[in-house]
């Protein structure tokens, strides 16, 4: 068994001011080399702020505690300045809109050289060259048009692609892409996880993909962690958390998907909203919109625990063969 | 059009060779956001508009809507033309709209009872609280959201605001631009089923506009699908998405993801982006990312709407090959 | 029956309704630091002005010229001029006519101000453009040349001065205000409303004013406190408030000519003109940090 690439174990992070409330409440997990891993759920799951404290790149107002072990070095999450190495050379990550991650008033040429020269010392001509090297390795057709182009002149999808660029630059082993393709067109969209995975494939890096579109993530991961309300509630291959789901909130999650495309005359629902930071009491969070919720679940937290071929952190789990079965039990 | 229709009552809403450009700044190119649009909305249907940007979808419905004045063209609303010098006769309140952003399009300063008012009084009708609650119980939310403010809400409450507004004034037909995009799946789902609820319950007819294709496959009747400006397909939603004709619908099925690819589907990956408006290819207008490109007739001719077996399509695969037939 | 009805949210924060809205604010404007020490001044400022006849030991303008330039005794607080006038009664009427024409000024660019940027951010076209560069015009002039050029013309007194600053100044406000409704205006609620039927007389009134409001609330504090500086510096000149009524800006002057014999003369009055603009400037900045949706507290 090789250890993980990547190990976060317990990563809890709290607003500054008010540390009872934690947009992410003890999550662990690990990505092996060369694994596409998806951190899924919808908002307010904490998934970016997740991916966010991995690099030390939370805002002032949230303070991370957790440990990481990335790899084989021990870092220790609360402290930022010592996960700052890691960006760009070891972590490279892919932000979420084109549109403002890009500084408007400097070129392409500029950005992406600047960022080459800074990590590799190189002369301004060689720069220029792995810069367009860069550009052609993300697809772009014209690279010497769009390396002297502002960031205003480039589509989304192109603007995408200069970022993947960038986070090429300096020869990460991970990738983090955060919703990269939630501002672009669907056929743009395809494109780009396209890329993305050849990326990988050729370069042989790991990628965290934070997504809430479990499509995507049905055809572009490996393994997937199923967020909700800070905490993980249900970890497995792609495959066997979305065909065969285990906790009720990712079974309701694909039951819904699910009904969109079999032209069912209603869509199956899951009743209530995701509790805001506030309302979240002990307990399992999803249990106030839980069918399969019994009194215990709303004062203990439960673990994740083996459950079918996934592991679900849920006491009335959907096939519940290791759990207590109740007598309301709806078979699925 | 296909069919035509004799009895314009049965249509809520009829569009003909609408146009719309517009200059970006004074003295600027002209940019031509619709180039010709014929549809047709039946009452009590939905109708699916998709596109990607620079389609012309939002604009279409905004035309629709009355927010916006075409440049040319003729728009029918209950088979009263109101285009050009007869915009003022369109019926306040026949056509409602519902918005992307479902936040945005609530007074941040009213209180939610008097958002949901507002349209009542159209026609000088006057407005209970009771009908504010009536209405906002119709959309799922109890009528203490009445007195909260938009920032107190979630988005999906706000979608909810924003339904119970547009239903108000019962009107004929609602254009809903991209009512969903902005929501998590699971309030989508919720939305969703509200939105048929009322079309089934009312009879309203709905203009659809969507990127999705999958909530258009749930929603709607019938689907056109647009790019650059132009209707490049056209029928009945299940027939277009199960069996695709026109190229430009097939990679978008192929491109919207799902979770489990039934049987091995076309992967079609296109090249190159949607284009601005204001460059336009020669001749059709897909051919430079067509992966069905037949010759130079795609480059230099733009096709006209031939008839397919789901429905018709702007493409010149489906030329009759007998020379007796003519192009709709 | 469908999940959509009958299973109705209830809400899960308690409902808060506009009185409980300002009181917010209000707290949130004064947790800001410095704040709660501006806003008590200004406080202190204001009731000094509005409460001078009561508060004022002896009449401004009463003359005493067996005891000129006297230093501060318990009968003077702050002395007497060189016309023996208490100084403490001068200084609160002072302040209460420097900020009366203070109010009368920002008043004027209000209400002349306020519809012509309304004006200007509505109408479309050629009306737009002609209204645009009009304001454009006000601003390029100096403000106070202008008032300078009208004084001239009108001879010096309260009412020249009044309708030189707000002639001064209404570009200003004109300019910022139509800025805000040109934003408002590709807001999506007013398209909402205008779907909804609403004529348009109707969504300036209900949707763009009470948006509109907040903006330009803080650039009115920004004109009180410039127009509180511009009357100082007009009566210092001798253009502005003649003698012998009292301003904050002709005391100056007068101070100025002793600042040898008595230099309180011109400190007390300088440095409450200070004192009044830094205050509103501090205020007007609260305002803003509270209105400022990105600000986070």
């Amino acid at each position: 068994m090789t250890k993980p690439l990547l190990s976060i174990t317990d990563l809890r992070v709290a607003l500054a001011d008010n540390p009872a409330l934690r947009p992410v409440d003890g999550v662990s997990f690990h990505i092996d080399s060369g694994e596409s891993v998806a951190l899924v759920g919808e908002s307010g799951c904490g998934k970016s702020v997740t991916s966010y404290s991995v690099l030390g790149l939370l805002e002032g107002s949230l303070a991370a505690h957790g440990e990481m072990v990335f790899n084989g070095r021990r870092f220790d999450m609360s402290d930022r300045g010592a996960l700052a190495p890691l960006r760009g050379t070891d972590i490279a990550m892919i932000p979420q809109d084109p549109g403002t991650s890009l500084n408007p008033v400097v070129s392409i040429e500029r950005q992406l050289g600047d960022l080459v020269r800074i990590h590799h010392r190189l002369s301004k001509r060689v720069a220029a060259k792995r810069v367009r090297e860069l550009l052609a390795r993300v697809g772009i057709p014209a690279p010497d048009r769009v390396a002297g182009a502002f960031p205003f002149e480039l589509s989304g999808g192109m603007r995408q692609r200069v970022l993947i660029a960038m986070a090429l630059a300096c020869e990460p082993t991970m990738l983090i892409a955060d919703e990269p393709t939630t501002a672009l067109d669907t056929t743009v969209q395809a494109q780009i996880m396209d890329l993305l995975q050849s990326l990988i494939a050729d370069e042989g890096m790991s990628m965290m993909f934070i997504s809430h579109d479990l499509g995507l993530v049905a055809q572009h991961c490996n393994r997937a962690y199923v967020m909700y309300a800070g905490k993980i509630v249900e970890s497995g291959s792609v495959g066997d958390v979305l065909r065969e789901p285990e906790h009720p909130y990712t079974h309701a999650l694909v039951d819904c998907l699910e009904s969109m495309n079999t032209g069912a005359r209603r869509l199956k629902t899951v009743r209530g909203i995701v509790p805001p930071l506030s309302d979240r009491t002990r307990g399992c969070h999803f249990a106030p919109r839980c069918d399969r919720a019994e009194d215990e679940c709303l004062s203990s937290s439960p673990e994740l625990e083996r459950s079918g071929h996934s592991l679900a952190a849920c006491l009335h789990p959907m096939t519940g063969s290791h759990q207590r079965v109740s007598a309301s039990e709806v078979p699925r | 059009m296909t069919t035509h229709q004799s009895v314009s009552t049965r249509e809520v809403a009829r569009l003909e060779g609408i146009t719309h450009s517009f200059r970006t700044r004074l003295g600027g190119r002209a940019v031509q956001a619709l180039r010709g649009v014929d549809l047709a909305i039946p009452a009590g249907r939905s109708l699916g508009l998709v596109g990607e940007s620079g389609s012309g979808k939002s604009t279409l419905g905004r035309v629709v809507t009355g927010l916006l004045e075409p440049s040319g063209g003729n728009l029918e609303i209950l088979g009263q033309r109101v285009t050009g010098k007869s915009s003022h006769k369109r019926a306040p309140g026949s056509v409602q709209m519902i918005f992307q952003n479902p936040r945005a399009s609530i007074d941040p300063k009213l209180p939610i009872w008097r958002a949901v008012a507002e349209p009542l009084r159209i026609g000088g009708h006057s407005a209970r609280r009771k009908d504010v609650d009536d209405l906002l119980d119709r959309a799922g939310l109890s009528a203490s959201y009445g007195d909260m403010y938009a920032h107190q809400l979630s988005g999906g409450q706000c979608q909810r605001v924003a339904i119970a507004r547009a239903v108000a004034a019962k009107p004929q037909l609602i254009v809903a631009d991209e009512p969903v995009s902005a929501l998590d799946v699971s309030v989508q789902a919720q939305i969703l089923n509200l939105l048929k609820d009322i079309q089934e319950d009312s009879g309203t007819s709905f203009l659809f506009i969507s990127h999705d294709l999958g909530v258009v496959r749930f929603f709607c009747d019938e689907v056109a699908v647009l790019y650059l400006g132009q209707v490049q397909e056209y029928g009945s939603t299940e027939s277009i998405l199960t069996d695709p004709a026109h190229p430009y619908t097939r990679a978008l099925a192929s491109a919207s993801p799902t979770l489990f690819s039934e049987a091995v589907r076309e992967r079609i990956i296109l090249v190159g982006e949607p284009p601005k408006p204001d460059n336009p290819p020669s001749g059709c207008v897909f051919h430079e990312r067509c992966h069905l490109r037949i010759g130079t007739i795609c480059d230099t001719v733009s096709p006209p709407t031939y008839s397919t077996p789901s429905g018709e399509a702007r493409c010149h695969l489906y030329a009759p090959t007998h020379s007796s037939s003519t192009p709709l | 029956m469908p999940e959509s009805f009958g299973a109705a949210l209830s809400p899960s924060s308690p409902i808060a309704p506009n009185t409980r809205q300002r009181r917010r604010f209000m707290a949130r404007i004064l947790s800001l630091p410095g704040q709660k020490v501006a806003w008590s001044i200004l406080f202190v400022l204001v009731s000094a002005a509005v409460l001078a006849p009561l508060l004022a030991p002896h009449s401004p303008n009463v003359q005493d010229l067996t005891s000129t330039l006297a230093p501060p005794s318990g009968e003077h607080l702050l002395g007497t001029d060189d016309l023996g006038r208490d100084q403490l009664s001068r200084l609160l009427f002072g302040l209460r006519t420097s900020l009366a024409i203070s109010a009368a000024v920002t008043f004027g660019v209000m209400v002349i101000g306020l519809p012509l940027g309304m004006l200007a951010g509505f109408t479309r076209g050629i009306a737009n453009t002609v209204i645009a560069r009009l304001i454009d015009v006000g601003l390029a002039l100096p403000s106070l040349l202008l008032a300078l050029a009208l004084i001239a013309a009108m001879g010096a007194g309260v009412t020249s001065t009044v309708i030189a600053l707000v002639a001064g100044y209404t570009p200003y406000l004109a300019r910022v205000t139509r800025s805000v409704v040109l934003k408002i205006r590709e807001e999506e609620y007013i398209d909402s409303a205008a779907v909804s039927g609403v004529p348009t007389w109707r969504i300036i009134v209900r949707h763009v004013t009470p948006n509109m409001i907040e903006s330009v609330s803080v650039q009115l504090t920004l004109i009180f406190a410039f127009t509180v500086i511009a009357e100082a510096g007009l009566s210092f000149v001798g253009l502005g408030i003649q003698p012998p009524t009292s301003s904050l800006g002709n005391m100056l002057a007068l101070g100025s000519t002793h600042s040898i014999d008595l230099p309180l003369m011109s400190i007390v009055p300088g440095c409450t003109i200070a004192l009044v603009v830094i205050t509103l400037l501090v205020c007007g900045d609260g305002l803003r940090h509270a209105l400022d949706p990105r600000s986070n507290r």
